[in-house]
């Protein structure tokens, strides 16, 4: 009875009414009489809340970030963010010379999609690294443990046990939520 | 007895006339109901893209058969303009040609009516309305003789043949599936009623390309207003990069006086080129963006994809029907390929001595992940302090991914005075850059918390802090 039952509530999700495939020709014209000059600021402040309101109302545990903007060598972050699902923690450090001498300055944020890149450019070290572990992305003269001795290259999933174990149950939890929603 | 003979002949004569109805005369009478077609309808082959050696002739059957015409697959439709020489121009072998290269087992046919597209311009737009009937006439047998769907059949019109294309498409028996305008004609056309030009309900969908609008409506070549459901504006639509004079006096040292029709019409013929370099380089296709003028546009303020505000340029156009006609824009190279890549760049500048300066030139340099764009010049009609800008610039290199960017103000010339006595400049923070094509938000920070740009010196340099894609999450 109980297998039925179980057969019963999967077929039930299965057959929940997904948004249609089909190609979307109706176009909503909605919203369409806003002029495009919108802030983006504020866009950003709109886009921001919804991130942590996660589609499905389920509970996650969050990837959590710092988001500093180009912050000098000596000073530390000390903004952290939740960031949205899919997304990765982020480094960028920059080594040149400017008008005041040489710097170094970084800066850390949650990125939608994060490329590892070391390029010199006008005469400036330009160095991007990704990381996937909470409060990840510290520049490596400011991290207390033994990160990424380089700071180059993608940082692979540095956290204890426990995270690990958490983001394999997001993916199980998030391939159970495809399987669900993505039949026609 | 006389009764039985008149009843003998009445048979025979019922017979007779039963047995002819059946051979030669039906033939010969549907033949005659098309013998007022005065167009002629070349299937070309991607053998010989450039001679009509087949006809197919709406009546004949066997005319289909032995131009080995292709049922299965899609037609092309390819409807000239008016025309000087009464001779094909030269962009018909290339458009066919590129067809055929982008779908091989097509059917292209030519559509000739070049002995009406020689008169005087009014009298050739005219005819535009007969050579529409031609082609709907011949749509329509196809269709009732071979069954053959209309869903398969894309009419591309240029100039005067782009409101045939619209004319044919209303009096088919269906609608067909697609109509290109390349830069629908804009004499006799821009205040005519829907009927009798291009409009979006001539096929199930119908874009269109406006590259030669130059002048006030109704005496420019190509028509300014939207006929379709979608209607892209490249460079603004009024002229094309590379059509200038001095553009043209190149060419012809380069390739003789052969090309020289085409220089004329040089704005008007692109959109053609720029269809068939979207049908050649298909896995780059260049974006156009919906906004509500050309100034907007000019001021970067209109690189959005979200609800179908963005668009590929061409033979891969999303079918998009909003419920009224939505211009779109671009910029493009002066040759193919024609992509470019767009951003928007907001700048704000600061001060503590309020300063306001006209008419201002700049340079801006992308550093990425792949390449960089130095020295981009734009200028902003107005700087003032505390006050934020948006413009538009591109790039004509895909550089990847944002990383640097470096901003000069430009002094006035070589030798100016006002360098002498240099303002105090302004202070720059971050710059804001939105890249249409990847959809992505980039902040750029000063390394030392706020940047000095001053008329004359030494650039600004700005690192990249922040990003953000524009199309994830869409619920």
């Amino acid at each position: 009875m109980k297998a039925l039952g179980a057969v019963l509530l999967a077929l039930l999700l299965c057959g929940r009414p997904g948004r249609g495939q089909t190609q979307q020709e109706e176009e909503e014209e909605d919203e369409d009489h806003r002029p495009d000059d919108y802030d983006e600021e504020d866009e950003d402040e709109v886009e921001e809340e919804e991130t942590n309101r996660l589609p499905g109302g389920r509970s996650r545990v969050l990837l959590r970030c710092y988001t500093c903007q180009s912050l000098p060598r000596d000073e530390r972050c000390n903004l952290t963010q939740n960031c949205s699902h899919g997304q990765t923690c982020t480094t960028l450090i920059a080594h040149g010379n400017t008008e005041s001498g040489l710097l170094t300055t970084h800066s850390t944020w949650c990125a939608d999609s994060c490329q590892p890149i070391t390029k010199t450019v006008e005469g400036t070290q330009v160095t991007m690294t990704c990381c996937q572990s909470s409060l990840c992305n510290v520049p490596p003269w400011q991290s207390s443990q033994v990160q990424d001795p380089t700071g180059k290259g993608a940082g692979g999933p540095r956290g204890s046990s426990e995270t690990v174990g958490t983001a394999l149950l997001l993916n199980l939890l998030a391939g159970l939520g495809a399987m669900g929603a993505g039949r026609p | 007895m006389e009764s039985k003979a008149l009843i003998a002949l009445a048979l025979a004569v019922w017979l007779q006339s039963l047995t002819a109805s059946r051979g030669g005369v039906a033939a010969a009478d549907q033949r005659r109901d098309f013998i007022d077609i005065e167009s002629k309808f070349a299937l070309r082959t991607p053998e010989d893209t450039a001679e009509d050696t087949c006809h197919l002739i709406p009546g004949v059957t066997e005319s289909v058969a032995t131009c080995h015409f292709n049922h299965s697959s899609k037609t092309f439709m390819v409807i000239h303009g008016w025309t000087v020489t009464g001779m094909y121009e030269s962009w018909v072998p290339k458009l066919v040609a590129a067809l055929y290269k982008r779908e091989p087992d097509s059917n292209v046919i030519v559509v000739d009516w070049l002995s009406r597209a020689q008169q005087h311009y009014p009298v050739s737009a005219g005819y535009t309305k007969l050579v529409g009937q031609d082609v709907a006439r011949f749509i329509n047998w196809m269709e009732e003789e071979f069954n053959y769907p209309l869903d398969n059949v894309h009419l591309l019109g240029y100039s005067l043949g782009a409101h045939a294309a619209g004319i044919a498409g209303s009096l088919t028996n269906k609608k067909v599936n697609r109509i290109t305008g390349l830069d629908p004609a804009g004499p006799n056309f821009e205040y005519a009623e829907a009927p009798s030009r291009l409009s979006p309900d001539d096929a199930d969908f119908v874009d269109v390309l406006h590259t030669f609008t130059r002048g006030s409506p109704g005496r420019s070549i190509g028509i300014q207003k939207p006929v379709g459901h979608v209607d892209i504006y490249p460079n603004g639509g009024t002229f094309q990069p590379g059509c200038n004079i001095g553009e043209a006096i190149r060419v012809i040292a380069e390739r003789g006086l052969g090309d020289v029709d085409q220089l004329v019409k040089c704005s008007h013929e692109r959109s053609i080129h720029l269809f068939i370099d979207s049908l050649l380089n298909e896995e780059n296709p260049s974006k156009a963006y919906r906004c509500s003028s050309k100034e907007a546009f000019e001021k970067g303020l209109c690189l959005s994809c979200r609800k179908n505000r963005c668009n590929n340029l061409g033979y891969e156009i999303n079918k998009v029907r909003a419920k009224r006609s939505s211009k779109m824009y671009l910029k493009t190279r002066s040759q193919m390929p024609y992509k470019v890549f767009h951003y928007q760049v907001k700048i704000h500048f600061s001060g503590t001595e309020s300063e306001t300066h006209t008419n201002q030139a700049f340079e801006i340099s992308l550093y990425g992940t792949v390449a960089e764009s130095e020295n981009i010049p734009f200028t902003l009609p107005e700087v003032s302090t505390n006050k934020t800008y948006s413009f538009l610039i591109y790039t004509e290199v895909d550089i990847g991914e944002l990383l640097m960017l470096k901003l000069k103000w430009k002094s006035d010339s070589y030798f100016s005075w006002s360098d002498w006595w240099s303002s105090p400049g302004f202070a720059i923070q971050k710059i804001r850059v939105k890249a249409g094509e990847t959809q992505k938000k980039v902040i750029f920070c000063s390394r030392e918390k706020v940047s000095h740009l001053q008329k004359g010196k030494a650039p600004a340099v700005f690192v990249k802090c922040h990003d953000k894609s524009l199309n994830k999450k869409s619920g």
